[in-house]
């Protein structure tokens, strides 16, 4: 990692950083709730996509549950720094539904796929973002 | 009493990734939890006493609940004598571990020869990143926690003599006093001699107010009037300076010499320019203090206002310290959040501004305002932080004094030049402001060998000696060579057994102790083992962990002791509150870090440190046209 000694460049690297994790959590969080949005739109798609044996009862509340654990994240979408704990507890999360979804395995390997990128891009960034805002401080 | 249930964790952690590597060579979420165990094993492993029978206490006053007593007594209310000044340092190592060392081993190596071929100068190794105010700090803060005092004078004990060769040294044999070891009480026996420190053990701004009631009476005394300033002030100069001591009374330093001509503060011993800048500054931030209370508490009086400001000064030095200076010299990420995290806590200065503390743990909210401890042994500074405190190669041998309006040269000077009762003079040749503004605008040395400056290898003793008189007597000190000595004395293992008993590797051979192969060879034709290097040489020599200005082996000792000196002291722990301190001071301490104390003293130099990130950090120098560059 690049550390400067002067403030405003620091401040410059700090903010930079987090615009990156900003930008990637929009990204993520978009197709996080496209997903959950079809999910509770058009069950019987979602539920063909993922090979699932209808009826598809159960995909609705589970497109709920997404959208909701998308709208927690958004205080870390807003900043990251001041939502550190937070940031923190959804990147052991999605690691944690990586895991589930690798279980789960068939269909459900895209997902994991999808979550296992997004939790080391965003696992990283979120390091990056914070080792500056840190070395932006005395 | 053991580890807390949420350290234990964090110790087991440490203690099996130790075995493969040290915690600075894991990346940076592996290397935090590591210096979590470690700062908590060392509170119960590396703390020891060495008081037997308590120091005579004074009878307390009404106010030590909310006031610090002069001479450091009372702040644990329990056990009074604790860190009052006279106290005896106590240890890192076991007891068994420190007993001086004895001719012939107190000499091998020559003291002499290590500093010629080990320590001295060749060259100016500069730290690019620093400023001076580093070096003028530290020494600020040092005088504020230790001072062994007085030596044994010749005719009480005779001084070790140490060979030197013709024509290396004014004299043969070179002579340094003994140190004067604290009396041998009962139970003492079987025990190492201890020593006594002479000021108050505790951060409480000692250096500024004194350690004795005396002492601050003197420093409250206004100059013009010779009474004592009636609003709780220091006594400075109409022009903002500190008065010169014999203008009020000539009294001893912490030393027990007595320099005439000297700035009066609560220690002026080892006086220089920069320590000078440093003392100054927080005697016109005390007086700013008062002012801010007065328009809170205007019917209070002078005693109480004087409190008040000695307290929100000391805890805006130990936030200073603790957030601003040591994160300078730990320039990493580990280094800053275990500083930062000591103030603030994990949950970082943002939550703890807008919120206070979540909880009682130091590590959720910070140690100000937690509960205090003192671990495995009653607070009392020790013989191994004074031991990684020496830290002269910071100081550079020769000072350019320029203009903070163009950088025009004013003039260049010596340390000697500087020193002393030299200082009023360079303040009305260059100008205040110019001093700050030169002091942050030059590199400390590095510390590293061959870096020690070599006018303190060749100081003189006394000031106003003509050179031929002071020659032919050799009343000349090598500092580096007593730096050794020093160590040696006061029985601190040397640079191997050190580390073994911080819990850390020692080195086996001398390849392991560097990666320096030219100091390599210097050291190995100096010591017959790597279990006998010094430890002062040892910690120079050492590759240090990555945006360091400073070796691991002596990060181990300061972030026990940087924490200690929070926990310990009831004034930032149990008592840190704004009923203490009043809400006006509570708000002081948090608005408030050394830039903004230079802001308000000296804003004509404001701009030449805007940009930098640290205070602490050089400032870019003027432009020709006043333009910072």
């Amino acid at each position: 990692m690049t550390y400067f000694y002067e403030l405003g460049r620091s401040r410059t690297l700090a903010q930079n950083a987090a615009a990156q994790l900003r930008t990637a959590m929009a990204v993520y969080l978009v197709i996080y709730a496209i997903g959950g949005l079809l999910a509770i739109i058009l069950p019987s798609l979602v539920g063909e996509a993922l090979a699932l044996p209808p009826p598809y009862g159960g995909i609705r509340p589970v497109g709920g549950l997404i959208l909701l654990v998308a709208a927690f994240q958004i205080p870390v979408l807003q900043n990251a720094v001041r939502s550190r704990v937070p940031a923190l507890i959804a990147t052991c999360g999605r690691v944690l539904m990586a895991l589930l979804w690798l279980i789960a395995g068939r269909h459900f390997l895209w997902i994991a796929l999808f979550e296992i990128v997004f939790a080391i891009l965003l696992a990283w960034l979120l390091y990056k973002c914070m080792g500056a805002e840190l070395m932006s401080r005395p | 009493m053991p580890v807390e249930w949420y350290e234990k964790p964090f110790v087991a952690f440490e203690k099996a990734l130790n075995r493969f590597r040290p915690w600075h060579a894991w990346p940076f979420p592996i290397a935090l939890p590591m210096l979590v165990g470690i700062r908590a094993r060392m509170r119960w492993s590396n703390l020891f006493n060495t008081e037997r029978q308590p120091a005579t206490v004074p009878s307390s006053t009404p106010n030590v609940r909310s006031e610090r007593t002069a001479d450091g007594s009372y702040n644990d209310l329990n056990v009074p004598w604790m860190g009052m000044a006279g106290a005896r340092f106590g240890r890192n190592v076991p007891l068994e571990r420190t007993f001086g060392e004895a001719p012939p081993r107190l000499f091998e190596p020559n003291p002499r020869d290590v500093s010629n071929r080990l320590l001295a100068r060749k060259e100016f190794v500069p730290v690019p990143f620093l400023n001076v105010f580093i070096s003028s700090w530290l020494q600020f803060m040092v005088h504020d926690w230790l001072s062994h005092g007085e030596n044994y004078r010749p005719e009480e004990a005779p001084p070790y003599e140490i060979p030197v060769q013709s024509g290396d040294w004014p004299v043969n044999p070179m002579t340094i006093l003994r140190s004067r070891p604290a009396p041998a009480e009962a139970g003492d026996e079987d025990r190492p001699a201890a020593y006594k420190n002479i000021e108050t053990h505790w951060w409480d701004s000692s250096q500024i107010y004194g350690s004795s009631l005396a002492r601050q009476m003197m420093i409250r005394t206004d100059p013009q009037t010779g009474e004592l300033c009636p609003d709780g002030k220091i006594g400075l100069k109409p022009n903002g300076h500190l008065p010169l001591e014999k203008e009020i009374q000539e009294v001893p330093d912490a030393e027990g010499v007595r320099f005439p001509n000297l700035e009066l503060t609560g220690v002026n011993g080892n006086w220089w320019v920069g320590l000078s800048a440093m003392h100054t500054l927080f005697a016109r931030e005390h007086n700013s203090i008062i002012d801010r209370l007065k328009l809170e508490y205007p019917q209070a009086s002078g005693e109480w206002l004087f409190q008040k400001a000695r307290l929100i000064v000391a805890a805006l030095i130990a936030k200073i310290h603790t957030v601003e200076w040591t994160p300078a010299l730990m320039n990493s990420p580990e280094g800053k959040i275990a500083m930062r995290s000591n103030w603030w806590g994990l949950l970082g200065e943002h939550y703890a501004r807008a919120y206070g503390r979540l909880n009682e743990l130091e590590l959720v909210s910070g140690i100000p305002g937690s509960p205090t401890e003192q671990h495995a042994a009653p607070y009392a500074m020790t013989e191994e932080f004074t031991a990684c405190y020496r830290m002269h190669p910071l100081m550079p041998d020769e000072y350019s004094f320029r203009s903070y309006s163009d950088d025009r040269h004013i003039a260049t000077k010596s340390l000697i030049d500087i020193a002393r009762r030299n200082v009023p003079g360079i303040y009305d040749e260059v100008g205040f402001d110019n001093v700050l503004y030169s002091l942050g605008t030059s590199n400390p040395g590095a510390l590293v060998l061959h870096n020690y400056p070599n006018q303190l290898r060749m100081l003189p003793e006394k000031s106003g000696m003509p050179n031929e008189e002071r020659l032919a007597q050799g009343l000349f000190t090598d500092l580096a060579a007593v730096d050794i000595l020093r160590d040696r004395e006061r029985g601190v293992p040397r640079y191997c057994e050190f580390r073994r008993q911080l819990g850390m590797s020692a080195p086996t051979n001398f390849e392991e102790l560097t990666s320096n192969a030219t100091w390599r060879d210097e050291i190995k034709a100096l010591y017959p083992t790597v279990e006998d290097v010094d430890l002062l040489v040892g910690t120079l020599a050492e590759t240090w962990p990555t945006g360091f200005g400073f070796s691991d082996t002596v990060f181990r000792v300061f972030i026990l002791m940087a924490s200690r000196r929070l926990k310990s002291d009831r004034f930032f722990t149990t008592d840190f509150t704004p009923d203490v301190y009043t809400q006006a001071g509570w708000d002081w301490i948090q608005q408030n870090t050394f830039r903004s104390v230079l802001t308000r003293h000296c804003p004509a130099v404001a701009p030449h440190f805007a940009d930098v990130r640290n205070i602490f950090f050089v400032w870019p120098k003027a432009g020709p046209a006043g333009a910072v560059q």
